[in-house]
C-alpha cells in the first residue's frame, strides 16, 4: 500500500506540474534525454586501446564492463545496458544523422581522433549522446578514451613505476562517469559537508576527478548517483525510499533552476541533490529512511553560482541571493552547514520514512526588485529568433514534448503500481 | 571563503585534471599559446548544421576587441553538437554561447571559415556586468569540466574565478607578447 501510495504521490506531482528530480540531461525543449530500449547494448574497440593503455589496464573491456555493471545494479531497474562483445568499428552513430537517424552502435573505444575530429586540448575522454529532441529519446551514445592519455588501472599504487604518477589517471574513475552519462545522467553537486569537498561522498556525477590518492572514491556509486538512475528506469518495487517535494519560489513566482540538497541530519553528509523545475516545484527522491535538513542555493561549485555546469536547458536558471536552510534560515556561509553547527538546532530536521513523502517543503526567498539578472543576462527571453539562443524554459517546459515525456512517465509509474497492487491482490 | 581562495590557488596552480567529457585544465598560457586569435566579442547569431558525420553550431560573433592575432569584424566560431531535424548530439564539455552574450574567446586558427575555441568551454570567458563593483567581469566556463589537483591526490575542485576583466586582458596581452618574443 505503501507503494501504491508512493505512485499516487508521484502521479500527482506529474500532474501539477512537469516535475523531475535529478540533474537529468535535457534537450533544448527540456525533455528529458533517456533511452526507450531497455537493453541498449555497447561494443568496445579494444584493438583501438594503445600500446601504453594495455601496459597499466590490464583488460580495458572489462573496466567498462564493470562501470555498466555498478550502474545496472544501482538499484532495481528496468534498464540494463549490456556488453556486446568486441568490434573493429570506429564510426560514431552521427554517420546515418541525415537520412535513418542513430545507427543504434553505441561504441567505446580509445582514439586519438573523434567523429567532430581532433580533440580539444587536454581532452581525457568524451561522451558523446544522440537523441531525438522531440521526446528526448537516445538512439545512440558513444564513449571514446583519448589513447594519447596515459590510463592505469591503478594511478597511485600500480606495481609498475610507470603506471602511476601525477600524469596518469585512472580508467575507472573516467569510465564509471561517463557510464553515468550513458544512461542520461548530468553533473550532479552533490560533494559537500559545509565548506568541505568529501571525496567519499561525493556523487560519481560530480564534475570533479577527485585526484589520484582517492580515486576509488570516484569509482564507488553514491546514493546520489543510485537515486538518479532509479529515477530514470524504475522497476517496482521501490527499494524503501521516501521523497521530500516543495518549491521554491519568489514574489515573482516559481524560480527555475535552482540547486536543493537533502543532508542527513546525523552527520551533515550530503545525500541528493536536484534542480528546481520551471514552476519551482523540486523532489528530493530517492532518500533511505532517515532525518534530512534541506537547503536551496544557486547551483554551485565552490560556492560561486554556477549555472553553466549543467546543460543548456538549466543554463537560464534563476539565481537565488543566499543560501536558505528549510524553514526559512537564511545561511550565511558554508561553515554554518558543517557537522554539529548550531544553526541545525533552529532547522526542522525532516523525518522520511520508507516509501515516505514529505511534501510542502518550501523555499520563499524575497528578491530585490526588480529581480537581479541571471549571469547569461538579458538572452533569457530571446526564444528563437534564428540564433538559436537558448529557450525559455518557463515556456520550454509547458511544449507538448515535455508534456509528452511527462504523460509517458505517468503511464510507466501508473503502470509500475497496477501491477504491484495486481500482485498483491494475487498474493491475497 | 576557503572555496574561493583553494579555487584561486587552483587556477594559479593550473594543474588539473578533468571530467564529464574529461579535460586537463588549460594555463591562461596554454590557452593563449594555443590560440591563433583572442578576441572579445558579442554573439550575434547561431546556426546549426551537419558536416561530415557530426552536427555542429556556428555562432557569430561581433568582434569588440582584439587581443591578440588579427581577425575581422565578425567571425564564425563553430563546436560540435547541436540540435538539427529532429535529432540532437550533446557533446559534454563544448562551449555554448547565447544571443547578445558577450564573451572572451580563445580561437584556433580559421579552417574553411570557421573557429573552433581552444580547449571547448575553457576558451571562453563569459563576459558580465557587475552592479555592486560598477565593473566587467569575466569568468570562464567550465561546463561539463571538472578539476582537482593533478596526481597529488589533494582535493581541489576548481571553481571558475571571477575574473576582473581589464585585468584578465592585459595578462592575455602580456602572455601574448611573450608567446611572441619565444616564436622570434
Amino acid at each position: 500500500m505503501k507503494f501504491m501510495k508512493l505512485i499516487s504521490g508521484l502521479a500527482a506531482l506529474f500532474l501539477a506540474g512537469s516535475l523531475w528530480a535529478f540533474i537529468l540531461m535535457r534537450a533544448d525543449n527540456g525533455a528529458v534525454i533517456h533511452w526507450s530500449n531497455l537493453s541498449p547494448v555497447y561494443l568496445v574497440n579494444n584493438n583501438s586501446a594503445n600500446s601504453t593503455t594495455k601496459l597499466c589496464v590490464a583488460d580495458p573491456v572489462a573496466t567498462v564492463q564493470n562501470a555498466f555493471s555498478a550502474w545496472n545494479n544501482a538499484a532495481p531497474l528496468t534498464i540494463s545496458v549490456t556488453y556486446g562483445g568486441t568490434t573493429s568499428l570506429s564510426d560514431f552513430c552521427g554517420k546515418k544523422l541525415d537520412d535513418t537517424g542513430c545507427d543504434s552502435t553505441n561504441l567505446v573505444l580509445f582514439s586519438s581522433q573523434w567523429e567532430g575530429g581532433a580533440f580539444p586540448a587536454g581532452a581525457l575522454a568524451l561522451t558523446v549522446s544522440y537523441y531525438d529532441t522531440g521526446d528526448g529519446v537516445l538512439g545512440g551514445v558513444d564513449m571514446i578514451f583519448n589513447d594519447g592519455i596515459k590510463w592505469s588501472d591503478d594511478p597511485l599504487n600500480h606495481a609498475n613505476a610507470s603506471c602511476k604518477g601525477s600524469s596518469v589517471y585512472s580508467i575507472s574513475a573516467v569510465a564509471n562517469h561517463e557510464a553515468g552519462h550513458f544512461y542520461g545522467l548530468d553533473h550532479s553537486f552533490v560533494g559537500y559537508i559545509g565548506e568541505n569537498f568529501v571525496p567519499g561522498m561525493a556523487a560519481t556525477m560530480f564534475p570533479v576527478y577527485f585526484g589520484n590518492t582517492v580515486w576509488q572514491d570516484m569509482v564507488s556509486l553514491e546514493q546520489d548517483d543510485k537515486a538518479g538512475v532509479y529515477f530514470l528506469y524504475p522497476q517496482a518495487p521501490n527499494p524503501g525510499w521516501g521523497m521530500i517535494t516543495g518549491k521554491v519560489s519568489s514574489q515573482n513566482g516559481g524560480m527555475f533552476g535552482v540547486s536543493v540538497q537533502a543532508i542527513r541530519a546525523s552527520d551533515a553528509a550530503p545525500v541528493l541533490g536536484v534542480v528546481s523545475e520551471a514552476d519551482g516545484s523540486y523532489m528530493l527522491f530517492g532518500l533511505p529512511p532517515g532525518d534530512y535538513y534541506a537547503y536551496a542555493e544557486s547551483p554551485t561549485i565552490m560556492g560561486e553560482s554556477y549555472t553553466y555546469w549543467v546543460m543548456d536547458y538549466y543554463s537560464s536558471a534563476d539565481k537565488v541571493p543566499y543560501i536558505q536552510l528549510y524553514k526559512d534560515i537564511q545561511v550565511s556561509s558554508y561553515t554554518q552547514l558543517d557537522a554539529g553547527s548550531t544553526i541545525f538546532l533552529r532547522a526542522g530536521a525532516i523525518p522520511v520514512a520508507a516509501d515516505g513523502t514529505v511534501s510542502g517543503v518550501d523555499f520563499n526567498y524575497t528578491l530585490p526588485s526588480p529581480p537581479p539578472a541571471t549571469n547569461k543576462g538579458d538572452d533569457d527571453d530571446d526564444e528563437d529568433s534564428g540564433c538559436g539562443c537558448v529557450l525559455n524554459p518557463r515556456r520550454a517546459v509547458s511544449g507538448p514534448e515535455l508534456d509528452l515525456a511527462s504523460v509517458s512517465a505517468l503511464f510507466l509509474l501508473f503502470g509500475l503500481g497496477l501491477r504491484s497492487l495486481r500482485r498483491r491482490e494475487s498474493a491475497a | 571563503m576557503r572555496r574561493i581562495i583553494s579555487g584561486f590557488l587552483f587556477l594559479v596552480m593550473m594543474a588539473s585534471v578533468a571530467q564529464g567529457t574529461t579535460m586537463l585544465a588549460l594555463s591562461l598560457k596554454e590557452l593563449t599559446d594555443n590560440a591563433d586569435a583572442v578576441v572579445i566579442g558579442r554573439c550575434t547569431g547561431k546556426r546549426v548544421f551537419k558536416s561530415g558525420n557530426m552536427i555542429y553550431t556556428e555562432y557569430i560573433i561581433q568582434v569588440e576587441e582584439t587581443i591578440k592575432g588579427s581577425v575581422g569584424r565578425e567571425l564564425k566560431v563553430v563546436q560540435p553538437g547541436g540540435e538539427l531535424g529532429g535529432k540532437g548530439v550533446r557533446v559534454s564539455g563544448v562551449a555554448r554561447l547565447s544571443l547578445q552574450e558577450d564573451a572572451l574567446l580563445f580561437l584556433e586558427k580559421e579552417n574553411q571559415g570557421h573557429r573552433g575555441i581552444v580547449g571547448w568551454s575553457q576558451g571562453k570567458f563569459h563576459i558580465y556586468y557587475d552592479e555592486q563593483s560598477k565593473k566587467k567581469y569575466a569568468r570562464q566556463e567550465l561546463d561539463g569540466l571538472g578539476f582537482a589537483k593533478r596526481g597529488s591526490g589533494e582535493v581541489a575542485a576548481a571553481k571558475a574565478e571571477k575574473l576582473e576583466l581589464e585585468k584578465l586582458k592585459t595578462e592575455v596581452r602580456a602572455l601574448a607578447a611573450q608567446d611572441k618574443g619565444v616564436r622570434k
